[in-house]
């Protein structure tokens, strides 16, 4: 007798065919296509969910081989967006699931419609600051979201219910003051705890998806060097500025350009604000005899004496060599915003 | 009163990279005190995420008790 390819699923009881038919119509949006990005994005894809839109800003490098499955020395080689190479693998492992690439950086301009017309957001990202500005828009549009971080050879993760159970804000309070934090950038990761807590966040996601009584309501702390695994009661802070008072502040502020450091690396991204009117093409045009453009299939290099960056599509430029926002934005105005002066 | 404290995954930095520290308090000590007692600011602590008791997130105002164990957990922040 043939068999269809999720037939081993569908024989597990708690998913069974009705089960398969919640995953294959679902939508979820994984952010962050790194470590754990690659990983649950994989799992999903070979599970059947119907739509995944993948979101990440980053071209693959060959310090990502080390822990993130999906890409290869080919996708560095020829600098190839995580997202669109996550689409490239993972239409060649599941031609049936709707594969939605976004080469974007999640900010206040894009993050409410990126998630509000999906069933479920998954985290895959690396910093603090997006996950909080996830917290926030997912608690405004009443989505539902895993919170997943690693670091080291630790991580954690929990489900997140607007309204039902404790937000990320709840658990973690206020970033530190002076913005800073160790990531896998800063202190290192391994591959063991990234793929463990990949598949933490995809159980819950295909538990929640199917409507299972065995979601978690817990927040899992482990770590794969130490041996330690504990799962803890968290409660809701009834002070919480995000889940108890609404008050939505880091969707709130936005700067016309806005402009983030990207860890680990020489550089500053700078976002123009998305009102749809970014010409690429006329920007490029521009740019041609004032220094090198080379121009791929998903951005654009420059380099002269003064300037060193990668333009994308969307209006987003990723300022190399570069010692504060300040500078990037001066360099983003001077080339690409063409405001002199 | 006698606290067992256990540090887990990159946390340990905050104890020279040992997991269990067994400290002694005043009574009446809270979760804060045994914070200030390893110096860890919580809002300037690049590692530090909350305190775990019983399995349970504490809050950093709460009484400890003798023989508490209470374990430091960091953030996650990386992906």
């Amino acid at each position: 007798m043939q068999v269809g390819r999720y037939h081993r699923q569908e024989i597990f009881y708690p998913i069974g065919p009705e089960g398969q038919k919640k995953l294959q119509e679902a939508r979820v949006c994984v952010i962050g296509i790194g470590a754990l990005g690659s990983s649950i994005a994989n799992n999903l894809a070979r599970a059947g969910v119907g739509y995944l839109r993948l979101i990440d800003r980053d071209i693959v490098e060959l310090t990502n081989l080390q822990r993130q499955v999906l890409f290869t020395e080919r996708d560095a080689e020829e600098m190839i967006p995580k997202a669109e190479a996550a689409k490239m693998h993972l239409s060649e492992i599941n031609s049936e699931v709707e594969i939605d690439p976004r080469v974007v950086d999640v900010n206040p301009y894009n993050i409410e419609k990126l998630i509000s017309d999906v069933d479920l957001v998954i985290d895959g990202m690396d910093n603090l600051e997006t996950r909080y500005l996830l917290n926030e828009a997912c608690q405004k549009h009443n989505v539902r979201w895993v919170y997943g971080g690693v670091v080291g050879s630790g991580g954690m993760s929990m489900n997140i219910f607007p309204g039902e159970g404790p937000c990320l804000q709840c658990l973690l309070g206020e970033i530190p003051e002076d913005g800073t934090y160790d990531t896998c950038d800063t202190v290192g990761v391994i591959s063991p705890i990234t793929t463990i807590i990949a598949a933490y966040e995809t159980a819950e996601a295909m538990k929640i998806i199917v409507g299972s009584e065995s979601v978690s309501h817990q927040l899992v702390s482990l770590d794969a060097w130490d041996c330690y695994t504990e799962f803890i009661d968290v409660d809701i802070d009834p002070d919480c500025p995000v889940c108890g008072k609404h008050q939505y502040n880091r969707l709130e502020h936005r700067q016309k350009n806005y402009t983030a450091s990207l860890c680990g690396h020489d550089a500053y991204q700078v976002t123009p604000e998305d009102d749809g009117s970014f010409d690429y093409e006329g920007v490029i045009k521009a740019l041609e005899g004032e220094g090198e453009v080379k121009k791929s299939r998903f951005f654009t290099m420059f380099k002269n004496d003064e300037a060193d960056f990668k333009l994308f599509p969307d209006g987003r430029a990723i300022i190399n060599g570069v010692a504060s926002g300040d500078d990037a934005q001066k360099i983003f105005a001077r080339y690409i915003d063409r405001q002199e002066g | 009163m006698k606290i067992k404290v256990q540090f887990n995954g990159p946390v340990r930095q905050l104890n020279n990279w040992k997991n269990v520290a067994n400290i002694e308090l005043p009574d009446g000590a809270t979760g804060q005190d045994l914070l200030d007692y390893f110096k860890i600011v919580p809002k300037q602590n690049r590692l530090y995420g909350f305190l775990i008791r019983d399995g349970k997130k504490m809050k950093e105002e709460e009484v400890l008790n003798d023989g508490d164990v209470i374990k430091v957990n960091g953030k996650s922040a990386g992906g």
